[in-house]
């Protein structure tokens, strides 16, 4: 039912967006995000002993996230083989690692707008992945569930992931979100550098 | 917007915490703020004409990527996990 709900939701975000003339505010998409974390945060913070937790969660989000980044651009690698574009290409348009804004507008700018576009759609097709697929692997694999949705399990994806794993892996989650979150544009400089030359 | 998105979750999961807040604490509310922000990215995409008309050509090459490394961190990350259990248990 929720999963209907958010995808319903993409969908008429698109027709709406499609057909209306105007654009909503750039704000707007941020202050959403800021409600969602602070919801979600009360959320986590009300479970019991969320701190000791959380203290005996780091390394367990550190590993989560390098092999989220590993598998990523594994799979990247792999891809270039079926694809008529470069693996330099292909680790460059995985590398927004789910953060489809800064991808396809950084790698627009600084090499090309179809890559910059590949790089755009590919993450916003990773979250709708990960929008579909959570609520089948949350219990089963949480770590796998989690790593689908790269750094957007920070925001858009926490709710969901809140809802359909336990608090210790929404931890873990978060936690993700915020490392993958901080060496996105150091992976999309880094892939670029190689590639511009 | 990373340190604003942080403060936010840090100051909830305190004020949850200390339990100050229990009224915001609503099973339909992160649904649908969830909901909303993903209507505001659905309509970001919309609205961007170039982007839409473009998107059944990149389409494909997209969603490649896409499937390739979600399916690869899935691969990753769930072998990490499934390891970190067994350990776990044996452990215990």
């Amino acid at each position: 039912m929720i999963i209907l709900l958010l995808v319903s939701s993409v969908c008429f975000g698109i027709i709406t967006g499609h057909f209306c003339a105007f654009s909503l505010p750039s704000e707007l998409s941020t202050v959403l995000l800021v409600m969602l974390v602070f919801v979600v945060g009360i959320d986590i913070g009300s479970g019991e002993r969320i701190f000791v937790k959380l203290r005996l969660s780091f390394p367990k989000i550190l590993w989560q996230s390098i092999y989220t980044i590993a598998g990523t651009f594994f799979g990247a690698l792999i891809c270039s083989w079926v694809l008529p574009l470069s693996a330099l290409e292909t680790m460059t348009a995985a590398s927004g690692l789910g953060w489809y804004s800064l991808s396809g507008t950084m790698i627009s700018q600084m090499h090309s707008p179809l890559l910059g576009a590949v790089s755009f759609a590919s993450n916003v097709f990773r979250e709708v992945l990960a929008i579909l697929l959570v609520p089948v692997f949350g219990k089963k694999s949480p770590n796998g569930a989690i790593s689908l949705g790269g750094a957007t399990t920070m925001d858009t994806l926490l709710g969901l992931i809140s809802r359909y794993t336990n608090p210790e892996d929404t931890l873990v989650a978060f936690g993700q979100g915020v490392i993958l979150s901080l060496t996105v544009p150091l992976w999309i400089s880094f892939f670029l550098h190689f590639l511009i030359k | 917007m990373l340190f604003w998105i942080l403060l936010a979750f840090v100051l909830g999961l305190f004020l949850g915490y200390y339990q100050k807040v229990q009224w915001l604490r609503k099973p339909f509310l992160i649904p649908i703020i969830t909901a909303f922000l993903l209507f505001v990215m659905g309509f970001e995409i919309g609205n961007d004409e170039k982007l839409f008309q473009d998107l059944p050509d990149i389409g494909l090459w997209a969603m490649s990527i896409a499937f390739f490394s979600a399916g690869g961190s899935f691969l990753f990350a769930g072998l990490y996990g499934w390891i970190h259990k067994l350990r776990r248990k044996s452990v215990e």
